[in-house]
């Protein structure tokens, strides 16, 4: 055991991590480690063939024991005490010295071992010396890194737990005694490297490759040795062709590595430009390939640089006084809209976001970079295609507005200004219903809200009255833009449809009137045709009649059949004539002229003077009313209702007519009022029919049913109407309104 | 009753206010054979209420236009008012009026043209309509 634990302490000190001097028997040192030549501070060179009593304080001694002639030849093992070793520049170390007889058989000759810990690393308990051979494989156990020394045939002496455990593939071969290289093959051949190759010549060469640097080690390296786990490998080859293996488990940190080497594959890839920046050195540290590429420098030319240099809006003393809130924390940000210039002098404008990135004792700022020379185009682009929509706006005749969705007003171009007679800025703000009549404001709002995102857009028609008063009619589309679902803003466009609106509306009325026209004829002629053909069937029935009589012998009733046939010879011709006057009177164009309405009243009566006298007739008509009509078709109408008045008058009493002219604003009202039998109400309309005739003994009330009809036909003729007065209860009152129409 | 009674004439009401159309539908009844016909004539659609309420009226015939009435739709439901059952027909020189369509729902039950009335009309009208219906003396018979 003793002879081992020599072989050990001899690896071990080249890699141990306190100081060991090696002294020969005439008090010489004649090897030291590495750690010897730090903590001491002396070059190795200084440190071979001194005398180590001259590391001692002056005066304290302690190097050599006062036994220790004894003690390196009794062999008792390791003789501890604590000392004061003076450094080379002059500075003391407290120690613990460790010092170990070694025989002659173990080495070049007997001489010293010496251990020197500094007294901080000095466990509190001391050790006995003699425990030291089980204290090695138990502190070997204790330290986490994988350790291992191959002896001078490259097998393996001693190795730890960390050792055989450090990767999978390496563990089933470990075996005190096996060389390194066995143990290599075995855990190549068995597949349990994963970077070894595929073919037998690859894993060979690897192999080698391997070998020669447990062989010959330059400098740790890293290993993978399973799909996730990296090993770093530290061959050490001591003085005596021992060799030290450490072995440290580095998967999180190459993973970490992977991280941040892919955390820089994304910051190299992303479109935008980032710049790690040194504030305190104004110099950038990093800056990844778009801002290289955009700026045309290398990363090398920007390390180089000035940051300052970069820009071309500001000058570096503008640009530190900008940043200065950043760099003194007041701010957590700083964004700042500037230009950039370029290697080739060229400039572009950029939006810098600079962020002061703290934690650290060197602060960075991680800047990102956008060239917004596109964006700002494409906004001037914007803003000329805004500038022409606003023209295209101004010089549309249509009223345009667009207001929030309660109606808020936002924006009403000049069309909508100038038709309300304010100015645009009047109406800004104001809701648009404002300017809606209060009596179209129901509709208008029941429109709006109607609106849903399936059916944002309807149109409206409705009249209108602006500024100057003028009536008019628009057409409104209103249009209301969602954005998830929710309204955002209506916009509204009105155009002007008054003309198109009249005409439409003249079409209507020009078509009802044809409708009524028709319907008109179409009774009209069914009027004829059943009065037409009455009498001509009786007509011939009675012929018949005669002929049948006559052929039998009768003559009986041969003269009361004569008369029917004459009567109603008549009555088809009266009814012809009728027909004739009313189709010369009811379809002739009217020849409108400014009369004195009384003239009309006057002629109408002297024509029926006849017929006035025998009923003793009385005119009351004091009007001195003028009226723009057709005087001919005036005289008619009244001649036609004073007929009436005349034929239906009570036996018992003289007839009264009375005429009464009213001028309103729009309208003229004429009453023509009589004292006669009267109309039922319930014929109140049907007596304006053609061929209607309210009593059929033409002994009484001969007439063709005609007159009234013509009546009607005269008035509509002049845009105006003709009633009866139903509420009239002491004979008939018709009441005729005609349009006022200026001359 | 036995078939050697006399039969009891049927008894047709003409409401028309020209007289003239009585005469000439009196000549064409003259005309027709079969069971002995009775007409009977009114003017206006008041008497022609008054006539059926009496009684004895087996069918009337009706002209469509009876001054100051529009039409049969204001006076064929007088009659059915009046509580008169038996058939209604009307008369009239022009029968194309669309309206003419809806007689039924009037309470007409047919309607002719004037010019269509002869001997042969008025023969299958009779025929049509009474041939199911029992006097009240036939019903009594048969009780």
């Amino acid at each position: 055991m003793q002879s081992s634990a020599g072989k050990l302490i001899k690896a071990l000190y080249e890699t141990f991590p306190d100081p060991v001097l090696a002294t020969d028997r005439r008090g010489r040192i004649t090897a030291v480690n590495q750690a010897a030549i730090e903590v001491l501070g002396y070059a190795e060179a200084e440190l071979l063939g001194m005398d180590p009593t001259r590391l001692e304080v002056p005066g304290e001694g302690g190097f050599y024991p006062e036994r220790a002639a004894s003690a390196w030849d009794a062999n008792e093992g390791w003789i501890c005490r604590n000392v004061r070793l003076q450094r080379k520049d002059g500075s003391v170390l407290a120690a613990e010295l460790r010092q170990l007889p070694v025989s002659p058989q173990d080495g070049a000759g007997a001489g010293l071992v010496s251990m020197v810990r500094p007294v901080s690393e000095t466990p509190a308990r001391e050790t006995d010396p003699a425990d030291i051979d089980q204290l090695f494989p138990s502190a070997l156990e204790s330290i986490s890194h994988g350790f291992a020394i191959y002896d001078q045939a490259d097998r393996l002496l001693i190795c730890n737990s960390a050792y055989r455990n450090m990767h999978e593939a390496f563990k089933p071969s470990i075996a005190i005694g096996r060389t390194f290289e066995a143990i290599l093959r075995e855990a190549v051949e068995s597949g349990r490297y994963p970077d070894a190759g595929e073919t037998p010549q690859q894993r060979e060469d690897w192999i080698r490759q391997r070998l020669d640097l447990h062989n010959n080690p330059i400098e740790p390296y890293v290993q993978r040795v399973g799909a996730d786990q990296w090993v770093q490998i530290e061959d050490r080859v001591t003085a005596d062709n021992y060799r030290v293996a450490l072995r440290a488990d580095v998967t999180p940190l190459v993973r970490a590595r992977s991280e941040a080497e892919r955390l820089g594959f994304i910051l190299e890839g992303v479109g935008q430009e980032i710049y790690l920046v040194n504030p305190k050195e104004r110099r950038i540290v990093y800056a990844n390939k778009a801002a290289c590429d955009n700026l045309q420098y290398s990363l090398e030319e920007l390390r180089a640089m000035d940051v300052r240099q970069l820009n071309a809006d500001y000058s570096p003393a503008e640009l530190t006084e900008k940043m200065q809130p950043l760099l003194t924390g007041k701010i957590r940000a700083l964004n700042i809209d500037t230009r950039h210039r370029r290697k080739d002098g060229s400039i572009y404008v950029c939006r810098i976001r600079m962020e002061l990135m703290g934690g650290t004792a060197d602060p960075m700022i991680l800047s990102f970079g956008e060239d917004i020379t596109l964006r700002i185009d494409t906004e001037a682009e914007l803003e000329r295609k805004r500038t022409e929509f606003e023209s295209l706006v101004r010089s549309l005749p249509d009223i345009i507005s667009r207001a929030k969705p309660d109606t808020t007003l936002t924006y009403v171009n000049e069309n909508y200004a100038r038709f309300s007679g304010r100015r645009p800025e009047e109406m800004v703000g104001r809701k648009f219903m404002e300017f809606v009549a209060p009596d179209a404001r129901q509709e208008v709002l029941a429109k709006i809200s109607s609106l849903t995102p399936e059916a944002p857009m309807k149109t409206l028609e409705r009249p209108m009255v602006d500024a100057a008063g003028r009536q008019c009619w628009y057409l409104w589309t209103n249009l209301m833009v969602y954005e998830d679902g929710k309204p955002i803003e209506l916009v509204s466009v009105g155009r002007e449809i008054t003309e198109s609106h009249q005409a439409r509306e003249q079409i209507a009325h020009q078509t009802r009137e044809l409708a009524a026209r028709n319907d008109a004829l179409e009774q009209f002629a069914g009027m004829i045709s059943h009065d037409l053909k009455a009498p001509l069937r009786q007509v011939r029935l009675f012929a018949d009649l005669i002929a049948e009589d006559v052929s039998s012998g009768k003559t009986d009733e041969l003269g009361v059949f004569s008369a029917h046939i004459s009567d109603r010879a008549k009555a088809m011709e009266q009814m012809i004539s009728s027909l004739l006057e009313y189709s010369q009177l009811a379809y002739q164009s009217i020849r409108p002229s400014t009369f004195r309405f009384s003239e009309a009243v006057a002629e109408a009566w002297s024509n029926l003077a006849v017929h006035a006298s025998e009923a003793r007739a009385r005119l009351i008509a004091e009007t001195d009313a003028e009226l723009h009509a057709d005087l001919n078709l005036m005289i008619q109408l009244l001649q036609n209702l004073f007929a009436n008045s005349i034929k239906y008058r009570m036996a018992d009493r003289p007839v009264e007519v009375r005429v009464d002219v009213e001028v309103g604003d729009t309208a003229v009202s004429i009453t023509v009022a009589d004292n006669g039998i009267g109309i039922a109400p319930q014929h109140a309309d049907s007596i304006f029919g053609v061929f209607k005739r309210l009593h059929r003994d033409e002994r009484l009330y001969s007439g063709s049913g005609l007159g009234l009809a013509l009546c009607r036909r005269i008035a509509e003729s002049h845009g105006g109407t003709i009633v009866l007065d139903s509420s009239y209860r002491s004979g008939a009152r018709f009441v005729i309104t005609l349009p006022r129409v200026a001359p | 009753m036995n078939s050697d009674q006399p039969q009891q004439p049927m008894k047709i009401l003409l409401v028309d206010d020209d007289p003239a159309e009585h005469l000439l539908l009196r000549r064409t009844l003259d005309k027709v054979d079969g069971p002995p016909l009775e007409l009977d004539y009114v003017a206006d659609i008041a008497s022609a209420v008054e006539s059926v309420k009496a009684g004895g009226i087996d069918i009337v015939f009706l002209d469509n236009r009876l001054v100051p009435n529009n039409d049969f739709r204001e006076t064929a439901p007088q009659l059915r008012e009046a509580g008169f059952i038996g058939p209604i027909g009307i008369i009239s020189s022009d029968i194309s009026g669309s309206y003419f369509q809806e007689f039924p729902e009037f309470g007409v039950d047919f309607r002719i043209g004037k010019s269509e009335i002869d001997r042969t009309t008025i023969s299958f009208i009779i025929a049509e309509y009474t041939r199911n219906q029992l006097s009240d003396n036939c019903a009594e018979d048969f009780s």
